[in-house]
């Protein structure tokens, strides 16, 4: 069983127990680092390989000045961002790994978690690690996408908000590298997500 | 330096080169001999040329000091070889791929319909510079020359001024990502995928002159018209 290390750079008291308990209890990542701040951070000597890096989205502008100064800390790691707020815009998303929210449901935190952990080098050479899946979540949402539904009315049919469909939106473009609806239609068709007479209806 | 040369160095300025009508059979002439039998501006053809050759060579203020008609002129030419050329070579060899693989048409209509999706929005998007744009452009050339006080012009560029319409290369540049990643990654594999690998190489190349025609575009063209409206809105000062 490999060691992952999770890494929290979170201010907000009950947001870091609670993802520390998250990882600890669910996802079974034992080792836990807490920081409020990249200084204190950098005042330790941190080994760094298998990590999840979770990051507060107040600390997102911190995060990117400190990447710039030190481009190759979390080159080795996985960099996932949280939103407390849904509002809250992600402008440079390609420095993150993928994105979670507070709402998200145990399912959902788990698939994100889990899927990163996957991407990790394996050690094990017979075992191809960056398979990057579609969560079931995603796939359902790639469905939509292809029938043609709004960010809003996929966000009704899944009892979800509009933000948190944007969010998962994004991690499905980062996983599979296509942007547009189009691009996820024929993804979806060519990958039986959806059949090509349910797009034609 | 002599045109051959050039193309010596870099066959692929070739089609660069024949947008400002010159074709092969230089003979031993000089770029500036070239450039005079074509009645082209030798220092735009050249910073032109280089920054097709090489990204990072992109003087800004430099090329923003030629004319803006030159500019356009550029432009234009650009999209003609688009559409006349390069867009019906690609829609020709997709359709030589459907009939060299018989079996595989579902998904390769999927390709082809999504060509042709993305055919339609630079399709759209370049119509839309050369009936709109450009002679916005060149009206506020024509008023500042003549220095008039053109009250409809006026009301029309702060309506829309430039950087308005420029904001829309995004959505196009993402489907020809897409198209590409779709044929690299997720289209099952062909029997016959040597046609294929022609049309991927095709999209890489349209696709590096695309953003080098937008960087002319957002860096060269923009800046220099939203110079040349402010000057404008001044004479209503």
């Amino acid at each position: 069983m490999r060691k992952f290390q999770g890494i929290l750079f979170i201010q907000n008291y009950l947001l870091g127990l609670g993802i520390e308990q998250f990882l600890k209890n669910d996802v079974g990542i034992s080792s836990i680092l807490r920081f409020s701040s990249f200084s204190e951070f950098e005042n330790t000597i941190q080994q760094l390989s298998d990590s999840i890096v979770i990051i507060e989205d107040e600390l997102f502008d911190l995060y990117k000045t400190f990447i710039v100064e030190n481009p190759n800390i979390f080159a080795n790691s996985k960099v996932v961002f949280i939103k407390k707020d849904k509002q809250t815009l992600l402008a440079n998303y390609e420095l993150v790994d993928s994105i979670i929210e507070c709402t998200f449901e145990k399912a959902e935190l788990l698939d994100v978690i889990n899927g990163l952990l996957k991407q990790f080098p394996s050690k094990d050479t017979s075992i191809k690690s960056e398979k990057r899946e579609l969560s079931d979540r995603e796939k359902t949402i790639v469905k939509l996408v292809a029938l043609g539904k709004t960010a809003n009315e996929i966000a009704e049919e899944l009892y979800l908000s509009s933000h948190t469909v944007i969010t998962h939106r994004k991690n499905i473009s980062k996983k599979l590298g296509i942007k547009t609806v189009s691009g996820l239609t024929v993804y979806a068709i060519l990958n039986n997500i959806v059949s090509f007479e349910e797009i034609n209806k | 330096m002599k045109m051959a040369d050039m193309i010596h160095l870099n066959y692929l300025l070739l089609s660069v080169v024949n947008r400002f009508g010159m074709n092969l059979g230089f003979g031993d002439d000089t770029i500036e001999e070239q450039c005079k039998k074509h009645n082209i501006n030798t220092e735009f053809f050249l910073e032109i040329v280089n920054t097709f050759n090489d990204k990072n060579y992109f003087p800004q203020k430099r090329m923003q000091s030629f004319s803006v008609m030159d500019i356009i002129g550029y432009l234009q030419k650009t999209h003609k070889f688009y559409l006349e050329l390069k867009l019906p070579y690609i829609e020709s060899m997709i359709s030589e791929l459907i009939a060299q693989n018989q079996g595989h048409e579902k998904n390769l209509s999927l390709l082809v319909h999504f060509f042709k999706e993305y055919e339609r929005e630079l399709i759209n998007h370049i119509e839309r510079e050369e009936k709109v744009v450009y002679p916005y452009i060149k009206e506020i050339e024509k008023a500042l020359d003549a220095k008039l006080k053109d009250k409809i012009l006026f009301d029309k560029m702060n309506a829309y001024p430039i950087d308005k319409y420029e904001g829309e290369h995004d959505n196009v540049e993402e489907k020809l990502f897409d198209l590409k990643n779709i044929i690299i990654k997720y289209l099952p594999p062909l029997e016959n995928s040597n046609m294929l690998n022609r049309v991927l190489n095709e999209l890489f190349k349209l696709e590096k002159d695309l953003n080098d025609h937008s960087r002319i575009e957002d860096k060269v063209l923009v800046p220099k018209v939203s110079q040349m409206e402010e000057n404008f809105r001044k004479l209503f000062v």
